[in-house]
């Protein structure tokens, strides 16, 4: 985020504290793609993303006293977002995804499938909640470890271990000669 | 009204902001009526999410994986459009046009036009700098029976491109590899 947008954000969030609710509207916008993409990364389906930022924005405007500048906002969306869509993955009966077997009988497909894009959505949303997380927070909100670790209030090394198994899962999934060939 | 239905009004148009257009320099068509008139056809964007987790998955002790992990890196978007027929200019000529006049403005400088008007072949490599760095790159290429677009936005460089070319597995990608020359 830069200076300007930090400004406008800090600007609308201290009129939405205030009760406006078109500067909380400018606050919606302004993050609207951040909480969607990420739900969407999360749970795989735009309906069920859709749903769930909304509850994250009716959630923001409850607690809007509470946040304290542009940063925290950023802040408390990843968090709050990232947590919900973890709680919805563990309450799902079933993987609703395709089947490891379905994706291990598309790996040798990458002439179709540039830089695996197919099978790595595949392969990421069948990844636990808690490593799914921090694989989308890692390399879809480019966050450190670090970050990670204090958005999901995690220990580093769990943080660390998760990155780790789960890149070596996906390279294993794309059944290693895809990947080595290059 | 409701705070839902104020939230709900702001949400409305959710889906149509993760096409990356905001981040794009130049408004690429999708081309999607094409599809099924192709005998071969790549449509693909690639957001910064897929690009970094790619790079992250390719094997480090591979000298040819490690070029290709580096540009990934400093990638933000790529989009590209690829589509060959099985007769000549079955593709909208106008709309092919249309984009290569995108390039025109000032954000852009042309590294590379040819044109072979016999052979009615086509091929122009464009790239976008601002304050001494490379913001993007695009290249278009067409020939009666094809035609390929390709937009990279992010640091680049025209010596990496056949690399990604490659790893991307561009169909008609030779018309491109021609111009590299």
């Amino acid at each position: 985020m830069n200076d300007t947008a930090s400004a406008v954000l800090d600007a609308a969030l201290a009129q939405a504290r205030g009760g406006d609710r078109n500067a909380f509207a400018v606050l919606v916008r302004a993050q609207q793609r951040a909480v969607y993409s990420l739900a969407l990364r999360m749970l795989g389906r735009p309906d069920v993303a859709e749903d769930l930022a909304q509850e994250v924005f009716m959630q923001l405007y409850a607690k809007i006293n509470s946040i304290e500048s542009g940063g925290h906002l950023v802040f408390w969306l990843r968090k709050v977002t990232t947590n919900r869509a973890i709680d919805q993955l563990r309450q799902r009966a079933r993987v609703e995804t395709a089947s490891l077997k379905d994706v291990a009988e598309t790996g040798a497909d990458d002439e179709g499938d540039p830089l695996w894009q197919r099978q790595l959505r595949q392969l990421v949303l069948q990844l636990r909640p808690d490593a799914r997380a921090v694989m989308t927070l890692r390399y879809q909100e480019d966050l450190d470890p670090t970050e990670i670790a204090a958005l999901l209030d995690m220990p580093l090394n769990s943080v660390k271990s998760h990155l780790k198994r789960s890149l070596d899962t996906l390279r294993q999934k794309l059944s290693g000669e895809a990947c080595t060939k290059s | 009204m409701t705070i839902r239905s104020l939230i709900l009004a702001a949400l409305c148009w959710l889906p149509s902001a993760m096409t990356h257009a905001d981040d794009a320099l130049v408004t690429i068509p999708s081309f999607r009526s094409l599809e099924p008139k192709a005998v071969s056809s790549v449509n693909l964007d690639l957001g910064p999410w897929l690009l970094h987790l790619a790079g992250a998955v390719m094997d480090d002790h591979d000298p040819d994986a490690a070029t290709v992990k580096s540009v990934l890196a400093g990638l933000k978007l790529v989009q590209i459009r690829s589509f060959a027929f099985a007769n000549d200019f079955e593709y909208p000529q106008a709309e092919v046009a249309e984009l290569r006049r995108q390039f025109a403005g000032p954000r852009w400088t042309a590294l590379l036009q040819t044109h072979d008007r016999k052979a009615n072949e086509q091929v122009d490599i464009f790239i976008a700098r601002e304050k001494d760095e490379t913001r993007g790159l695009a290249l278009i290429a067409s020939d009666p029976h094809q035609f390929t677009v390709i937009n990279v936005l992010g640091a680049i460089k025209l010596e990496d491109l056949p690399a990604l070319q490659e790893q991307l597995h561009i169909p008609g990608g030779k018309l491109p590899r021609v111009a590299m020359r």
